[in-house]
């Protein structure tokens, strides 16, 4: 997006001069919504409450999310970055905040001019917000001018194609490119229902074997690829390409006998009913949360298992100077405590993290 | 150690997206032989769970299967 907004209201508060650097809190891999002043001080989030709507073919979804300023020394001035996860498929398609009695409505201005205009609000005194696309899904927002004691309710609402609708066909110019960021876009609304599409398969073949080797042999094949024009055309293929490997699995292996008619069985499933997943929005915001709360040691392997993703965990171990058993048990033991801290926050939990 | 926790140690490894790479055949984890037919469904789900879990961390949205199979595209 090269848009970016701004947001201003003609307020009494006494005028300060935004600090010289903006503390923008660096977006981890684990970034959620969170509100944190100039000097490092996270402002206590007290409530978080998504909306969601869908019609004409569209989903809109607000996150409102509610931060008190009760920790600021300064009267007239802080100065707070929020960084807001929102679906990487979706676009912002409006904000507002409120502050106090007063709400204050976002218009969209091209970056530069946004930037300038915010920055000449808060020299005119006036409370002002500028929210700014940082990546695919992380927008910073810089607030100016909130008095101490306030409450602030941050109402991003971002638009995007209603689940029932969503074609990952929108990734394959990109994926045809060689554009291997095009590709895990597509690999991440498709590599669930491609992995569900073989549940039938899992006591017989090593699904993650074959879901690995199925997206592979689709970025091997969509050079030569021509889509039907149906939706979903690359999802559809590459769900025939797993269902046949893990055919092929089961007559190679011969693991143990199975009847031509009992694999059939197995791969008998309407590839055309299969619909991409759509992330859940909350579970993200949660999770950065939870993920905070975590002790060292599980932390840690959980964290060597996302940024070396596919290394083998004896070599995952070794690096924490760790036993392989001690690492799983590890990883185990932060899996149990996100699954557990996700439930009391009220997100519905896969049976799969906790059995 | 008791079987059962040993049965547990091995699902949480076969729910990682460690494969070796492929030369010929496809490969399974090693650990995956070791399992029976109701650990080998435990450990499907889990995966899929998990699979959610880690594309909710990343910031591209990505699970480790994902980042498995760009890092074998990109030749890592």
């Amino acid at each position: 997006m090269t848009l970016s907004s701004l947001f201003s209201t003609e307020s009494h508060y006494r005028m300060h001069r935004p600090r010289q650097s903006t503390p923008s809190v660096e977006a981890s891999s684990h970034s959620g919504a969170e509100l944190v002043t100039s000097d490092g001080r996270a402002l206590p989030l007290t409530s978080s409450i998504l909306r969601a709507e869908a019609g004409g073919g569209l989903a809109r979804i607000v996150l409102e999310q509610t931060f008190e300023n009760v920790g600021a020394g300064d009267a007239e001035t802080i100065h707070v970055t929020c960084k807001m996860p929102l679906p990487a498929d979706g676009a912002v398609s409006g904000y507002e905040f409120t502050i106090g009695a007063r709400t204050i409505k976002g218009r969209v201005e091209p970056k530069e001019r946004a930037r300038e205009q915010f920055e000449q609000a808060l020299l005119d005194g006036r409370t002002a917000a500028l929210l700014e696309q940082e990546r695919a899904d992380i927008f910073t927002q810089d607030i100016g001018n909130i008095p101490a004691g306030a409450t602030i309710v941050a109402r991003p609402g971002s638009s995007s194609a209603e689940p029932m609708q969503t074609n990952l066909d929108v990734h394959l110019p990109g994926t045809l490119d060689r554009d291997t960021r095009a590709f895990g876009q597509w690999m991440a609304g498709a590599e669930g229902t491609i992995r569900e599409s073989l549940r039938s398969f899992a006591q017989v073949v090593d699904v993650e074997a074959i879901v690995q080797e199925a997206l592979l042999r689709v970025w091997q094949v969509a050079p030569r690829f021509v889509p039907d024009g149906a939706p979903n055309a690359l999802l559809r293929l590459g769900i025939r390409i797993a269902k046949n490997l893990a055919i092929s699995e089961v007559r190679r292996t011969k693991s143990r006998p199975v009847p031509e008619e009992e694999i059939e069985g197995l791969a008998n499933i309407n590839v055309n009913a299969l619909e991409p997943e759509v992330a859940d929005p909350m579970l993200r915001s949660v999770l950065a949360k939870c993920y905070e709360l975590l002790p060292a040691q599980p932390r840690r392997a959980l964290d060597l298992r996302l940024s070396r993703a596919g290394e083998a965990d004896s070599a995952l171990a070794q690096a924490l100077s760790m036993q392989k058993n001690t690492f799983l048990q590890n990883f185990g033991r932060a899996r149990k405590l996100l699954a557990e801290c996700l439930r009391k926050s009220g997100v519905a939990v896969d049976e799969g993290l906790v059995a | 150690m008791s079987e059962e926790r040993d049965d547990e140690l091995l699902v949480e490894e076969v729910a990682g997206a460690y494969r070796p790479r492929p030369r010929d055949t496809l490969r399974y984890h090693p650990a995956w032989h070791d399992l029976g037919p109701d650990a080998r469904a435990r450990a499907f789900e889990r995966a899929r769970a998990l699979r959610k879990l880690e594309a909710a961390l990343d910031p591209e949205g990505l699970s480790t299967t994902a980042r498995a199979v760009l890092a074998r595209i990109e030749g890592r």
